[in-house]
């Protein structure tokens, strides 16, 4: 197959866009991990709160949650999609600099709106869907406008054949507007006031919220970053990706399986017992596609293990990969209604959940950061691979305290809920739950802290590299990082 | 198979449709038959719209967050039905818009805590947690006692609520400021007011005379979980299949 | 540089900047305030970035045109 002409230079890859999603990308996980960090230590030092309105945990939560998801995850998206499709469909982004950049300072707004609303008490009380009617629907136009943008690109490509990232990537996009949608329907008491009520009440309302939510995780946090996972695995380990046959079945499979899994969110509530039924069979069968991507992924490295030696940004990316498949293994244990009447309400879920946002989306994020900047800033290498070792290793230690303290915490308070004493009464008063919970609140703090100092070091010797500079001890360049 | 696929890989607009028409099943099927299934909502009496007092109460509820610590939704399970009172029914939230049933409890669940904790506990509690609970992690909340409720939006609040399906009368939207008023003041006549929302809790529940966010917020929490009669609920009557599994689960 | 598209964002972010505005003026509590007053400066600072980037690109088509003009009477 002949390699086809790269595009003449006028119509050069959009690469500008992408440097900006990039840098937001580092910047808001920052923010996020620090905001986190914040009220992870209000958990176990009420006082942080401050008696202010502005400072409750109530109301800071939504700040590190829509920091997490939406301002870290959602720009990590934004800067590999961009950059993938263009790459791999050789064709520079339709809609030209001006529409990306709309997308990217419209979706920066986005963020600014949601988090200062929040801070200010204007929330829509939903989890992963706090902002109010108007900033859902500033979001829908910036959204729409990357839809247009990133099948337009596809559309326009020379590549006849769409790279499998990109289905990943197609699916994300278009799930979630969809999701965004259904459950943002909502009617404003005034066109002019920020205050709506949902169009759906209780149990209605239950199904549709989870349906939601539980996507963003399936399809926001899953499906557009196994995108990412699909292009800098392979690419990184300059090694093919295991089986196509496998990407085709598990990429249909997981899209299907994943929606309806909502409803283990909801077990044991009022909720229809055929519902929770559907959800927890649904869930459990959706290990299995997951568990195809994590192969695919990781078997990509046949052929090239010793890498994962001498190349920490690989280490990273395979890393997350394994994450990836513990948090999706645990994922349907947790559905299994058993489990969960054990498991609901506690720490178990908050650890669950940071398993999978700290060991797969921010761990593929950092691989894919970490190989995107000498590659946009047009230079040979990383300042220091040194740094990157110290980064993963704070980064994972960190991980591993976090989620061993929720395990701990999690399990005790759902024991402790249920103990009964040898004369039959309930053992523990509620309160006492809670201050059984205060060490443990303290050493998922710790990691969290490891987690956020970990970034630092990444920020650092990310702006290293921007300014062009080499570190004493950094290997020879790799070839990827070449100018194209 | 392969071949059909690489159709797909080479056409993003089928692309596009296949995954639009792949993950709407899931959605469909889960999300409609909650709306056309009636035994969805059981046929209990006692549940009313929330008067306004109560729903001024809720809005901060929902502004400050409480979701993120606090449940509202009892599981039929023998210790949480100790703990907390009778399992959740779906017709308890038939009016809330948004539901707050909750995912997490770092404080406990909430669906039935109405009555009780006294007005002044609340009052206590919300101002500094410690004071009465001294091992709580709860954020304090001083600030509600000083802000006042914006009584004239409340009518137009009740009518938005009505466009959903929210069952407010006219006579309820005209009184909304009025009854505003009438829940916090012990003294004022208050027959019409329980007419229009019977079983509200009508007291200065801050003790201080001005209508503030921390009466409304009490006056919400007061009411949760006491509108339905469950002496005289049997789960039999209302919905025969999946009570039958709950109560057993209760036992 | 795409002309059409350019401007097509435009006058679609001049139009925000006006809702943003008038959203504004007409606000009854602090936070659809907020959001029109952001969506009215992002608007006149997004249109600034276009220009900008409209003379920039002019500019450097000149200073080409010019480059290999002067390198082939060289």
């Amino acid at each position: 197959m002949t390699p086809s002409a790269k595009p003449r230079v006028a119509e050069a890859y959009n690469e500008e866009v992408v440097r900006k999603f990039t840098l937001a990308t580092v910047f808001w996980g920052v923010v996020a991990f620090a905001a986190g960090l914040f009220i992870a230590l209000q958990l176990a030092f009420p006082e942080l709160n401050l008696g202010l309105p502005w400072t409750s945990f109530g109301r800071l939560r939504p700040v590190h949650t829509s920091a997490a998801i939406f301002a870290f995850g959602g720009n990590a998206l934004f800067a590999t999609s961009l950059f993938v499709v263009q790459r791999t469909c050789r064709a520079p982004l339709f809609g030209g600099p001006a529409l990306a950049d709309f997308v990217f300072w419209g979706y920066q707004l986005f963020i600014v709106l949601a988090a200062s609303g929040y801070v200010l008490g204007i929330s829509e009380g939903r989890e992963y869907a706090e902002p109010e009617w108007y900033v859902d629907l500033w979001l829908t136009l910036v959204w729409v406008v990357y839809l247009a943008i990133f099948l337009g690109t596809i559309i326009k490509r020379r590549e006849p054949h769409i790279y499998v990232a990109n289905w990943f990537y197609l699916a994300f996009i278009v799930t979630v507007a969809v999701l965004h949608i259904g459950n943002n329907l909502s009617l404003p008491v005034s066109v002019f006031g920020a205050k709506s009520y949902s169009l759906f009440a209780g149990v209605q309302d239950a199904m549709l919220q989870w349906w939601y939510g539980h996507n963003a995780v399936g399809f926001f946090l899953t499906a557009g970053f196994l995108g990412i996972m699909y292009y800098f695995v392979p690419k990184r380990a300059e090694r093919p990706v295991y089986s196509y046959r496998l990407s085709i079945i598990h990429f249909w499979s997981l899209i299907f399986l994943y929606i309806w899994a909502g409803p283990h969110h909801l077990h044991y509530t009022a909720l229809p017992d055929w519902a929770q039924t559907l959800g927890m069979t649904f869930s459990v069968m959706l290990w299995m596609p997951s568990w195809g991507g994590m192969i695919n992924g990781v078997m990509t490295l046949s052929g090239a293990w010793d890498r994962l030696r001498t190349d920490p940004v690989l280490r990273f990316l395979v890393t997350s990969v394994g994450f990836y498949g513990m948090s999706t293994f645990e994922g349907p244990v947790m559905s299994i209604r058993a489990v969960n009447s054990l498991s609901h309400y506690t720490d178990w879920t908050i650890g669950h959940v940071h398993s999978g946002a700290l060991g797969w989306v921010a761990f593929v994020s950092f691989g894919a950061v970490y190989h995107l900047v000498p590659v946009l800033w047009r230079r040979t290498g990383l300042y220091s691979d040194r740094l990157v070792e110290v980064h993963f290793w704070t980064a994972t230690i960190g991980i591993v305290l976090y989620i061993t303290a929720m395990w701990i915490s999690g399990i005790m308070q759902g024991l402790m809920w249920r103990a009964y004493d040898e004369l039959g009464f309930l053992q523990y008063a509620f309160i006492e739950s809670v201050e059984a919970m205060h060490p443990y609140y303290v050493i998922r703090a710790a990691g969290g802290f490891l987690f956020l100092i970990g970034s630092l070091v990444m920020v650092y010797n990310l702006w290293k590299t921007i300014r062009g500079e080499v570190s004493a001890g950094a290997p020879a360049a790799r070839k990827f990082a070449a100018v194209r | 198979m392969l071949r059909i696929h690489e159709k797909l890989e080479k056409n993003s607009i089928l692309l596009t449709i296949g995954i639009l028409v792949t993950i709407a099943i899931g959605g469909i099927v889960e999300v409609v038959p909650l709306f056309t299934i009636d035994e969805t909502i059981e046929k209990v009496d006692g549940v009313r719209p929330y008067s306004p007092l109560e729903l001024a109460g809720r809005n901060i509820y929902i502004r400050e967050g409480c979701y993120t610590c606090h449940s509202q939704q009892i599981r039929p399970f023998r210790d949480e039905v100790e703990r907390y009172g009778h399992y959740s029914l779906a017709a308890e939230s038939m009016y809330d818009h948004p539901f707050q049933w909750g995912s997490k409890r770092t404080g406990p669940d909430l669906a039935r805590v109405g009555g009780k904790y006294a007005n002044d506990w609340h009052a206590a509690h919300m101002i500094d947690p410690r004071s009465v609970v001294p091992g709580s992690v709860m954020p304090a909340y001083p600030f509600l006692a000083e802000r006042l409720i914006e009584a004239e939006e409340m009518p137009e609040h009740l009518r938005t609520l009505r466009m959903l399906g929210v069952p407010y009368s006219d006579e309820q939207i005209e009184a909304a400021s009025v009854d505003l008023f009438a829940q916090t003041d012990p003294e004022a006549d208050s027959t019409a007011l329980l007419e229009r929302y019977p079983r509200a809790v009508v007291a200065d529940f801050d003790g201080d005379r001005r209508l503030t966010e921390l009466d409304a917020l009490i006056a919400y929490l007061q009411v949760l979980g006491t509108m339905v009669d469950f002496t005289s609920y049997r789960p039999e009557a209302v919905s025969p299949q999946p009570a039958a599994s709950m109560t057993a689960a209760a036992q | 540089m795409n002309l059409v598209s350019t401007w097509l964002v435009g006058i679609l972010v001049a139009a925000l900047g006006l809702i943003g505005l008038f959203l504004a003026s007409r606000a009854l509590d602090q936070g659809v305030a907020l959001f029109g007053v952001l969506l009215f400066l992002f608007a006149v600072l997004f249109e600034f970035g276009l220009i900008r980037r409209v003379y920039d690109e002019r500019e450097k088509a000149e200073a080409e045109a010019a480059l290999s003009a002067g390198s082939r009477a060289a």
